[in-house]
């Protein structure tokens, strides 16, 4: 412990305590949190990111059948709930500092997605990659036995239609032979 | 006579621009303590020439971190008219920027320290690191030396 303590005193006699600025690689400390990142190729616009950021930092818009996620890291607390909160990791806090700028609106990164149709009201709901990523985990966990197709014929019902009495005994089928697998 | 003169205090302002530092009151205290960080011998701001004033009619150039508050509204408004000309001011943190996680229409705080005065430069963070601090009075002075260039 002592020691630790005189190495730490002694090495400021040999170098200058000083860091050199603008310093060629800036120091991070283990864990350090920056700014926030979306990965556009990787993101399903699942909205999670949204719903549990503290500062309501990460706005949707949903405008002509796009959907738009923004992070401005101007509202931002790097508390990284959003990294947590992403099923597939594609928001990251990165390891740089915010670069200042005259315009606040400059701290900002943004991903587009295009939306599906509902397939009986025609309401946009759910993003593409969205319904691909879930039939993917789907089909992972119940194998083969419903195809793509009948998958994706349930999947395109927007969830205010898929409450619906009169839709229920067309759905209902479909969901028993989920469910009964599920339990076996 | 002025113009010798005026040409000497420019190439000073320049190259030796005093910084008030004013926590506005809605803030937990983290950005001050980075500002503070700043003029460590680690990141040794003094070493560019940037050197905290006093008193607000010794500086150039205003670093407000944190919202404003009802309370502080008009001590912010009499600090920036206490300024002389020409004058720039540095918003550091998220707080100062938009409000965080306080938000804007929390009964205690007035708003975001552009509504009340002008800002030149945002530091992004929270807290920013000293680096980008320095940055953000390196990009100051830029605007100090078209202001001055301007009048």
């Amino acid at each position: 412990m002592k020691v630790n303590i005189l190495k730490e005193a002694v090495k400021y006699f040999v170098k200058p305590a000083t860091v050199p600025f603008p310093a060629v690689q800036p120091h991070f400390p283990k864990k350090f949190r920056g700014p926030p990142r979306y990965d556009p190729e990787t993101c399903i616009g699942c909205e999670a990111c949204a719903r549990v950021c503290p500062s309501d930092a990460i706005t949707v818009t949903i405008k002509d059948g796009k959907k738009i996620l923004e992070v401005w890291f101007g509202k931002c607390t790097f508390c990284a709930r959003c990294e947590e909160a992403c099923p597939v990791g594609s928001i990251k806090l990165m390891e740089i500092y915010g670069m200042p700028s005259p315009n606040k609106f400059d701290f900002v990164s943004r991903v587009e997605h295009d939306m599906v149709k509902c397939r009986i009201c025609g309401k946009y709901f759910a993003t593409v990659k969205h319904v691909e990523w879930i039939i993917k985990n789907i089909r992972e966990k119940i194998g083969e036995t419903v195809s793509i197709s009948e998958l994706k014929n349930y999947l395109m019902i927007c969830p205010e239609c898929r409450h619906k009495v009169e839709n229920i005994p067309s759905l209902k089928k479909l969901l028993m032979r989920v469910l009964v697998k599920e339990v076996k | 006579m002025c113009g010798l003169l005026c040409k000497l205090a420019a190439w000073a302002r320049k190259k030796s621009p005093w910084i008030f530092h004013l926590p506005a009151g809605g803030l937990c205290n983290g950005c001050d303590i980075e500002i503070v960080a700043a003029l460590t011998p680690r990141y040794d701001v003094e070493r560019f020439g940037i050197l905290l004033a006093p008193s607000p009619r010794h500086a150039d150039i205003l670093v407000v971190a944190g919202q404003v508050t009802k309370h502080t509204r008009e001590r912010l408004l009499r600090v920036y008219q206490q300024v002389p000309e020409p004058k720039v001011v540095v918003a550091v943190g998220s707080c100062a920027i938009s409000g965080n996680v306080f938000g804007t229409e929390n009964y205690p705080l007035a708003g975001t320290v552009d509504q009340f005065i002008p800002v030149d430069v945002y530091v992004p963070g929270c807290p920013p690191k000293p680096e980008a601090i320095i940055l953000g009075i390196a990009e100051a002075i830029k605007k100090l030396e078209e202001k001055t260039r301007k009048s």
